[in-house]
């Protein structure tokens, strides 16, 4: 079985050999302006990508010292000793010589600190992380395109991006908002503090770049496959970007309109959901979830395609269930849009509360599907043990307990117990951080080679992996056992018996930070001396591992035509790959 | 609190099962046992999740481990052996019986959530304001607590309670979402600005070695005028957190409140103690208001009709007729609402022809003083419930159902 027919060249940098053969995407220009310039007005879905990589990982890294914050803040509960106020970490950090006088001023710094945190992850971490980094990347060169369907709408929606971004950071410096990520009125349409108004609309901004990526993948998927790739044919990450795209489409207006609503009652005081203007508080929650809970959707299914792909290529092995995985993705996007109601067991009505737990657990069931898929493609696999194979199994572990932990609070009677308290913190870490941002790790780390061309220190790579594993388990574990046994989330202190837990588990945020802190430091020796990477390190079959490494400016030098699936291991030989490494008994008509 | 080895509750004896609501796993998990019987089925619940959840990961890890050891590259070489890419019966296998599990979750966590929120006929009602950044309990004949105990780094509200016998909450905020959680029994409900909730509990028995309330305790014991409260010197209690539990602010980890469970006969001392005598009851106030503004259409004699629905048939009857088809029942946001929008639910027979009250023309605290009046002449409630929003001194005969 033939593979994809390109290049004859053999060499992995771009620029000799074949013809049109166009330089690498990263090739700089004539100068240091006019790459910048270069950069700036892209059209490329591969720089877009890269811009958007580097945004989402700084970001990460903000938000991510807010955590560190707010679990430092953590480690002694707020007390008055002899008249004065103690425990309040953050306070001296915020107004330094200052005395507290009242747990107010030093509790308002915590709120904000974990609002911010709160909100810059979700909108502009975890939302856009996998889809606009390498969805942007990968999804044109793994179907054989040039581009997405629209590059400038692409460009657009990275400045979107960064607006919606640089309005929120505006917010930020003009003292921010304590209103909790999610705005719950009547608080957030009340509140004199902060920046609200701006916050908001902050959002609101970033909802559109999301929508456009989302319509531009739709698209794309739909219109430009190259041929002979049917629908069954695409690799899963396409798949799932696809589903994603889906949702961010049809779920992400509802946000803005919400949003929306909330600033013109807070600027012109409308009575939407205000009950002393004749509004209804539980309304704003109704809207505002009904993106929410989509939103996790746009999160972990993207996520679920790279550890697909992932998991195929590092065990050579064709995925168990191709199809259940391609339905179950657009299953659980359709389902997604059902559940909303099971935020707001304690503020709904019982009628309402009961078909939303019933809904819950229907969302579970091809969720539940696609581990038992993936595990069963490890049967009879031939496992690389590298880090991004590490990652896919941290994501199993993670992903699997933070599923499990939805069961409790789907079931009405326990989440009476549960709701609002840190087992949802730890539940929602758990798929969140264990689910979307480890298969992120794993598709860098997969990736890294086609992207930048240059391999990554594997042991750096393996080390920085059990840090973050460990220290994941350690912060997050703790948590379950702090909401079962009476903390409630969003506290600036607590009462003495909970002590121990905090600090265990700000203990394990430190050993985080030291396991992302040592793939940072991997990455950027990578890109400065790292090995030249081959164009297909993994023996990947899918079509991203045919163009170069990086890829060049038009992705292939032909329109690419597709004669394998993009798992079959057992019948053809990996583009680039020596016959010699890859035996196979069937070895018939392959090019290389 | 003392972990309580009274563990009657299933029909099912065994160290096994006592495991679900005591002992060391649920303990980790909960600290001590529920401090309800409700509380106690959560527990079962939970704890049945827990292992449910323990059982399939470990087997599900378990698999993967060993998949990875076996099949790693090192031993199995560049190319994977042939394999299939389905199963069907597994993969049916594995559909269905994790939905089966599924639905019993779903069935299980719907009657307790039920069992929660619906409470006895007899329930004696609180009601509970919640504030930026403090709890009120509001007794049925109208007095709240002056009793505080010190909770992290605030001295907050102590609300007293009786053993054995169910109490229902009725909450509400008077601004923004707050929410009431009791840790200990495992409940909790938002309190919203516009709208009741409600929760209910029944606190078990007391443990034996409860500890005794003394002065250092509760200070009013001894600092109280006439020593009001020096009855309770001596009295065993078991102390609950409740704890604010939807972000409303700066002091929102400071919203706290203490939950004190005492034997019932303590407690009606109490409730006699903290209420001022020269003072309307609540019923009386109610009726002072029902008959300037509410009696020309609404009457309180049995068996009268007149331009609205009487009263007698209002409070706690369960298929109030609606206009229209349905019912309703007649519970407090019934009546809020329909006092505030009467056009929204119409009685079946009765005209739409109601004046609606808002709060500058009738206040909340007016219109819950006309719910104790209500509370007083409907036919739905019982005796104990009609003497405590009259302030009808409590005697020592049996209390009517």
């Amino acid at each position: 079985m033939t593979t994809v027919d390109t290049s004859k060249s053999g060499g992995a940098h771009g620029g000799h050999g074949g013809h049109g053969h166009h330089g690498s995407y990263l090739e700089p220009r004539s100068s240091f302006l006019a790459t910048i310039w270069d950069w700036a007005t892209t059209v490329d879905h591969k720089k877009i990508g890269v811009m958007y990589l580097f945004a989402v990982l700084f970001l990460f890294f903000v938000a991510g010292v807010l955590a560190l914050m707010v679990r430092t803040e953590l480690l002694t509960p707020v007390r008055f000793v002899d008249g004065k106020v103690v425990g309040q970490e953050l306070f001296s950090l915020f107004y330094p010589g200052e005395e507290a006088t009242s747990v107010n001023k030093g509790n308002t710094v915590y709120n904000r600190i974990f609002t911010l945190h709160g909100a810059i992850m979700v909108f502009m971490v975890i939302v856009p992380s996998i889809p606009s980094s390498l969805g942007n990347f990968f999804l044109p060169l793994m179907i054989g395109a040039k581009d997405v369907a629209f590059p400038k709408l692409n460009l657009l929606s990275w400045y979107i991006y960064v607006i919606g971004s640089l309005f929120g950071i505006a917010a930020i410096t003009q003292g921010g908002v304590e209103t909790g990520w999610t705005f719950y009125t009547p608080y957030s349409s009340n509140t004199d503090f902060g920046q609200v108004t701006l916050m908001v609309l902050a959002a609101f901004i970033l909802g559109f770049s999301s929508i456009l990526t989302g319509l531009n993948f739709v698209v794309t998927v739909h219109k430009l496959r190259a041929p002979g790739m049917g629908w069954f044919d695409m690799p899963l990450f396409v798949w799932a970007t696809y589903a994603t795209a889906i949702i961010q489409v049809l779920a992400t207006p509802v946000i803005g309109i919400t949003l929306l609503l909330l600033c013109l009652e807070r600027v012109f005081k409308i009575g939407i959901f205000d009950p002393a203007l004749g509004g209804d508080p539980v309304l704003y929650q109704h809207f505002f979830w009904f993106y929410s809970h989509p939103v996790v959707y746009v999160m972990i299914l993207p996520g679920m395609g790279i550890i697909s792909d992932v998991l195929a290529v590092q065990s050579r092995k064709h995925i168990f269930g191709y199809k259940a995985i391609a339905f179950s993705s657009l299953g659980i996007a359709a389902v997604s849009f059902l559940v909303w109601g099971h935020h707001m067991f304690t503020s709904m009505g019982e009628i309402a509360s009961v078909v939303f737990s019933g809904l819950t657990f229907l969302v579970a069931i091809p969720t539940a599907v696609k581990v038992f898929n993936w595990i069963s493609t490890l049967y009879k696999g031939t496992i690389a043990l590298n880090t991004p194979m590490l990652y896919v199994l941290i994501f199993l572990f993670l992903f699997s307990i933070g599923g499990l932990t939805g069961l409790p609070l789907a079931t009405m009677s326990t989440d009476m117990h549960l709701h609002d308290t840190y087992f949802v913190v730890a539940h929602f870490h758990y798929v969140m951080m264990g689910g979307t941002i480890m298969a992120l790790m794993a598709g860098l780390h997969h990736w890294w080679p086609k992207m930048f061309g240059r391999m990554y220190n594997e042991f750096g790579g393996m080390v920085g992996a059990i840090l973050v594993f460990v220290g994941f388990n350690v912060t997050f574990f703790t948590q379950f056992f702090l909401g079962t046994q009476g903390m409630p989330r969003r506290y600036a202190s607590y009462v003495t018996e909970f002590q121990t837990l905090h600090q265990i588990s700000t203990v394990g945020s430190f050993i985080l930070l030291l396991g992302f802190l040592v793939h940072l430091f991997v990455f950027i020796h990578s890109l400065m001396a790292g090995a030249k990477a081959p164009k297909n390190p993994w023996g990947g079959l899918t079509l991203e591992w045919v163009a170069d490494s990086p890829p060049e400016t038009h992705n292939f030098p032909h329109e690419p035509l597709v004669k394998n699936g993009p798992y079959d291991f057992e019948s053809t030989v990996p583009p680039h790959w020596d016959p010699k490494d890859y035996p196979l008994e069937n070895a018939g008509a392959h090019k290389h | 609190m003392s972990g309580s080895t009274d563990i009657q509750n299933f029909d099912t004896p065994g160290a096994l099962l006592a495991s679900m609501t005591d002992g060391f796993w649920h303990n980790l998990w909960f600290r001590a046992p529920a401090g309800t019987k409700n509380g106690e089925a959560t527990d079962w619940m939970g704890m049945w999740l827990w292992w449910f959840c323990v059982a399939w990961f470990v087997v599900l890890m378990a698999i993967m481990f060993y998949f990875v050891i076996r099949y790693r590259r090192s031993r199995v070489g560049p190319v994977a052996p042939a394999s299939s890419a389905h199963n069907t019966p597994i993969e049916l296998a594995w559909t269905v019986i994790p939905s089966l599990f599924l639905v019993f979750m779903f069935f299980k966590g719907f009657w307790g959530y039920i069992d929660n929120i619906v409470a006895p006929a007899h329930a004696t009602e609180i009601k509970v304001e919640a504030a930026k950044w403090s709890w009120r309990f509001i007794y049925p004949t109208g007095a709240e607590s002056r009793s505080t105990k010190e909770l992290g780094s605030a001295f907050q509200r102590v609300f007293y309670v009786p053993e054995g016998k169910p109490v229902q909450l009725r909450i509400k905020s008077a601004d923004v979402m707050h929410a009431l959680w009791i840790p200990d029994f495992r409940i909790k409900a938002d309190a919203l600005p516009n709208r009741y909730t409600t929760l209910w509990f029944e606190s078990k028995p007391l443990p034996a070695d409860a500890p005794k309330l003394n002065a250092d305790v509760d200070p009013l014991i001894k600092t109280a005028a006439k020593e009001k409260f020096k009855f309770l010197d001596g009295v065993p209690y078991q102390d609950h957190w409740l704890f604010c539990a939807e972000y409303c602010g700066e002091a929102h980890s400071e919203m706290a409140a203490t939950v004190r469970v005492v034997p019932a006969d303590m407690y009606k001392k109490w409730l006699d103690a903290i209420t001022d005598k020269s003072d309307l009851a609540p019923a009386e106030y109610g009726k002072t208001i029902y008959q300037a503004q509410c009696s020309s259409c609404h009457s309180v004699d049995e068996g009268k009709t007149n331009t609205g629905p009487n009263w007698t048939e209002l409070w706690g009857n369960p298929s109030i007729p609606l206009a229209g088809g349905g019912t309703a029942v007649g519970d407090a946001n019934y009546v809020r609402e329909s006092v505030r929008d009467p056009a929204a639910k119409i009685h079946a027979g009765f005209p739409n022809s109601m004046t609606p009250f808002p709060a500058a023309s009738l206040s909340d605290d007016q219109l819950e003083a006309i719910m104790a009046y209500m509370k007083y002449v409907s036919k739905f409630t019982t005796q104990e419930v009609k003497d405590e929003v009259m302030r009808v001194p409590a005697t020592d005969a049996a209390p009517a159902k």
